[in-house]
């Protein structure tokens, strides 16, 4: 594809030297079509990761590998929809989305 | 209720909250050189100052305590002219001078903008029948 969005890594290369997810329950605000999401969900615990926007959540789905499947959900919702019984979530990221 | 308070409900005590988000318009670049910038008023004017007046009055509310800030550029790149325009189809759609400016460039064409990044920590409580 002709076009590349951060190539150079600075976004993934922040996030990991400032806040490392490894073994982390993440939520993911504005997710997109996953591609921050799924840089780094091989060393969360588990991702929710939400958007409203249901053609961008189809081809986040559609990207991911089988190695993340059951670790990684995505949903169609926005920030304020994501409900759940008990506090679970060790970092929440607004990734372009607040 | 805004996003910012609802999400401090789903995390553990002392969870963290990363907030990125860009705090620049968009800059258009061909060969180091500066084409252009792609105008996005109502964002910078009004959704950016209501993205930070959030996160100062959560800040000040004691939801959250800011641990660490830093700001990066994020570079997009675009081999074609077209592939730019067609990506950017609806910010550009009144801006003819830059349409014609990233028309007249010659490819690749590097766009930049500047992010902040911001880690900050969750902190006391809010009860379930706060707004």
């Amino acid at each position: 594809m002709a076009w590349r969005i951060d190539p150079e890594g600075i976004e993934l290369r922040t996030l990991r030297e400032r806040t490392p997810v490894d073994g982390l329950h993440v939520l993911e605000l504005g997710c997109g079509d996953g591609r921050l999401t799924l840089q780094y969900a091989g060393a969360a615990a588990s991702v929710v990761a939400v958007d409203p926007d249901e053609e961008r959540i189809a081809a986040a789905r559609r990207s991911l590998p089988p190695a993340l499947e059951g670790r990684v959900t995505f949903a169609v919702a926005g920030a304020t929809d994501v409900h759940v019984p008990t506090r679970r979530f060790d970092l929440a990221l607004f990734a372009w989305s607040l | 209720m805004h996003a910012l308070r609802h999400v401090h409900r789903l995390l553990v005590p002392d969870g963290t909250l990363v907030d990125v988000h860009p705090v620049t318009e968009e800059r258009v670049e061909a060969e180091g050189e500066l084409v252009g910038v792609i105008a996005e008023p109502e964002w910078r004017t009004v959704d950016l100052p209501n993205s930070e007046a959030a996160l100062r009055s959560a800040i000040a509310d004691r939801l959250y305590e800011l641990e660490e800030e830093t700001e990066y550029d994020v570079l997009q790149h675009f081999d074609d002219p077209d592939e730019l325009l067609d990506a950017r189809r609806d910010l550009l759609e009144a801006q003819e001078a830059m349409i014609e400016a990233i028309r007249a460039t010659r490819a690749p064409l590097v766009t930049r903008m500047r992010v902040v990044f911001r880690r900050l920590r969750a902190v006391g409580t809010v009860s379930c029948g706060g707004s």
